[in-house]
C-alpha cells in the first residue's frame, strides 16, 4: 500500500530530514512509527499523503509514484488517505459538522447522504451530541476525535495520525487509540506516529523507529 | 449539483462576511458599466443628430443686396442644385421672424432692432431620393454649384455646423471608451482585491481543503462564484442608472439643445441591460478567477 525507496529529504544549510530510508506497509497493517522529537516522523506521514516531496528517492502509494502526480491527481490520492494532523487542522469558524463534512463536500456528495454519514461518524467516536458546537469549544480529546471523523469521512484506504495522543491525558488517549484500532479493524491501513513508548508497548503491532531521519529499527516490539 | 449548493454556500458565506468590500467591488463594476452606457446614449444621440440633419438638410443662398429677389431666382438655384430640387424664397422678415423662433426667449431681444439686418435668402432642399442615396456629400456638392449662381452673396450648407457635429460624435467616443476603461480597470482591481483579501483572510481553510483532496478548481469555485454575485450587483445597479438616465435624463438634455428639441433616441431597450447584467457577471467572474489563479500559483 505504501512503499518508500531509499527515500531521503534534506534542506539546503540543514542536516537530512530523513535519509535513505526504505519501507513497505502492505495493506491493511496497522503500522506504529516512533522515535524522538525531530527525527522526521511528521516529515514522512507529509510525503505519504503528497504535502512534501522528497529530495531523493520514490514514494508509492497504492501504486502511484507521489512525486510524479499531477495536481489533479494527487488531490485524488489524498481523497484516499485521511489524516489526523497532530494540531488537528479544524475550521475554527465551522461546526464540528461542517468540519467533518468537509471531505464529503469535496467529494461531491448530496446533503442528505451527508447528514446521514456525518451523524454517524460522529456517534462512532462519540460526538453525537456535538455537531453545531464550534471545535474551539470542545476539549483537546474531542478535538481529536472531530479530526479522526473527518479523516475518515471519506472512507479512506489509508488513515495516517500524527501524534494523536499527544496531548491528551491517559484515559482520553486510550479512547483515541481505541477508535483507531477499530478503523484498523475495518480493513483500513492505519500509520501512527508517535513517541509515547507507552503506546507502543501497549499495541504488540509493528513498530518503524527512526532515529535523527534514519530507519534504525522495523519490527514488532513485545508487549 | 451538490459540489454547486456547497460552493454557492461557501459564497454567500464569504459576501456576508465582507459586506463593505463586497459593496464597493459592486459600485465600481457599476460605474464602469454605466459609464460604457452614457458614451453608447451619447454617441447614439449625436448620431441621431447627423441622420436628423442630413434629413433635414437645406442650403441657403443669400442674396447679394443689390439684387431684387424673386421667385424666378428660387427657381434658377433650384435648377442648378440638381434634379428633384425645391427652391423657396425667404424675404428678410420672414428670416427675421424664423430667427427669433429658433432662439426662444432670448429672440425676444432681436424685437428692439431698427432694421431687419437679415437678407433675402433661397432655401433649396434637394430631392429626398438624392439625400438618402448620396447623404450629406450630396449637399456639398450642390453647394458648390450654387455659390457660381451670380447673385449669391454667400451660400450656407451647415458645413460647419455638421463638422462640429461629427467632432462631438468622436469626442464623445473618444472619452467614453477611456472613462469606461478605466473605470473597468479599477472595477477588475477592486473585485480582485475582495477576491485577494477573502483568499488570504481563508487561506488556512484552502490549506485544509487541499489536504482532504480538494482540487483547484474546487477551491476557486467560491471565489469566482463571489466575483460573479459582486459583478452581477454592479450589471442591475448600471442597467437600472441607465433605464433612468434614458428616461429622464436624455430627453431633458436633448430639450435643452434649440436644435435636437424633435430628435428621438431610440431607447438601448432590455437587450443592452440584459448585456449590461451578463457582462457584469462575466467580468466579475474573470478579476476574481484571475486573483484566484495567481494566489494559487504562489500558494504550490
Amino acid at each position: 500500500m505504501i512503499q518508500l525507496f531509499h527515500v531521503s529529504v534534506s534542506y539546503p544549510g540543514d542536516p537530512p530530514v530523513l535519509t535513505d530510508v526504505s519501507a513497505r506497509i502492505d495493506k491493511g497493517e496497522l503500522v506504529f512509527l516512533t522515535g524522538p522529537s525531530g527525527a522526521g516522523k511528521t516529515t514522512l506521514l507529509r510525503l505519504v499523503f503528497g504535502q512534501l516531496l522528497a529530495t531523493a528517492g520514490q514514494v508509492l502509494v497504492a501504486g502511484q509514484n507521489v512525486a510524479r502526480l499531477k495536481r489533479r491527481d494527487l488531490a485524488q490520492l489524498r481523497r484516499r488517505v485521511g489524516v489526523v494532523f497532530q494540531d488537528f487542522k479544524l475550521l475554527p469558524t465551522r461546526t464540528v459538522f461542517d468540519n467533518v463534512a468537509l471531505p464529503l463536500a469535496v467529494l461531491g456528495t448530496e446533503a442528505a447522504v451527508v447528514a446521514r454519514k456525518v451523524g454517524a461518524l460522529l456517534r462512532y467516536v462519540g460526538l453525537a451530541g456535538k455537531a453545531e458546537a464550534l471545535p474551539l469549544r470542545l476539549s483537546g480529546g474531542e478535538q481529536q476525535r472531530v479530526a479522526i471523523a473527518r479523516a475518515l469521512a471519506g472512507d479512506p484506504a489509508i488513515l495516517l495520525a500524527d501524534e494523536p495522543t499527544g496531548n491528551l491525558d491517559q484515559e482520553r488517549a486510550d479512547e483515541i487509540l481505541d477508535l483507531l484500532t477499530q478503523v484498523h479493524a475495518r480493513g483500513t491501513t492505519v500509520v501512527v506516529a508517535t513517541h509515547d513508548r507507552r503506546v507502543l508497548e501497549q499495541f504488540a503491532q509493528r513498530v518503524l523507529i527512526l532515529d535523527r531521519g534514519r530507519l534504525s529499527a522495523d519490527g514488532v516490539l513485545e508487549r | 449539483m451538490a459540489a454547486f449548493r456547497y460552493h454557492l454556500g461557501q459564497a454567500a458565506r464569504a459576501l456576508g462576511a465582507s459586506p463593505y468590500g463586497s459593496a464597493v467591488a459592486a459600485l465600481t463594476m457599476a460605474v464602469a458599466l454605466f459609464l460604457a452606457s452614457v458614451t453608447w446614449v451619447a454617441a447614439r444621440a449625436v448620431e441621431s443628430m447627423l441622420e436628423a440633419t442630413a434629413a433635414k438638410a437645406r442650403i441657403t443662398v443669400f442674396v447679394r443686396p443689390e439684387v431684387k429677389a424673386t421667385a424666378a431666382l428660387a427657381q434658377e438655384a433650384a435648377r442648378m442644385a440638381g434634379p428633384g430640387a425645391a427652391a423657396v424664397l425667404v424675404p428678410p422678415d420672414v428670416a427675421l421672424t424664423r430667427l427669433k423662433a429658433d432662439l426662444g426667449s432670448t429672440g425676444r431681444a432681436l424685437d428692439d432692432l431698427a432694421t431687419n439686418p437679415l437678407p433675402s435668402s433661397i432655401e433649396v432642399r434637394l430631392s429626398p431620393a438624392t439625400i438618402a442615396h448620396e447623404g450629406l456629400a450630396a449637399v456639398h456638392r450642390a453647394a458648390t454649384r450654387l455659390r457660381k449662381l451670380p447673385f449669391a452673396s454667400d451660400v450656407d450648407d451647415g458645413e460647419s455646423f455638421i463638422a462640429a457635429v461629427e467632432a462631438a460624435l468622436e469626442a464623445t467616443k473618444a472619452t467614453g471608451e477611456a472613462l469606461f476603461g478605466a473605470a473597468l480597470l479599477i472595477a477588475l482591481f477592486f473585485i480582485g482585491a475582495v477576491a485577494r483579501l477573502s483568499l488570504v483572510a481563508r487561506r488556512d481553510e484552502i490549506e485544509i481543503l487541499r489536504l482532504v483532496g480538494a482540487t483547484d478548481r474546487f477551491i476557486a469555485a467560491p471565489f469566482v462564484l463571489e466575483g460573479v454575485f459582486q459583478g452581477l450587483a454592479g450589471g442591475v445597479l448600471a442597467a437600472v442608472l441607465v433605464a433612468l438616465l434614458e428616461r429622464f435624463v436624455v430627453p431633458e438634455a436633448l430639450s435643452l439643445v434649440g436644435f435636437a428639441r424633435d430628435i428621438a433616441v431610440a431607447p438601448l431597450g432590455p437587450g443592452w441591460l440584459l448585456v449590461l447584467v451578463a457582462g457584469g457577471a462575466a467580468l466579475g467572474a474573470l478579476a476574481s478567477a484571475l486573483s484566484v489563479q495567481g494566489f494559487m500559483r504562489k500558494a504550490a
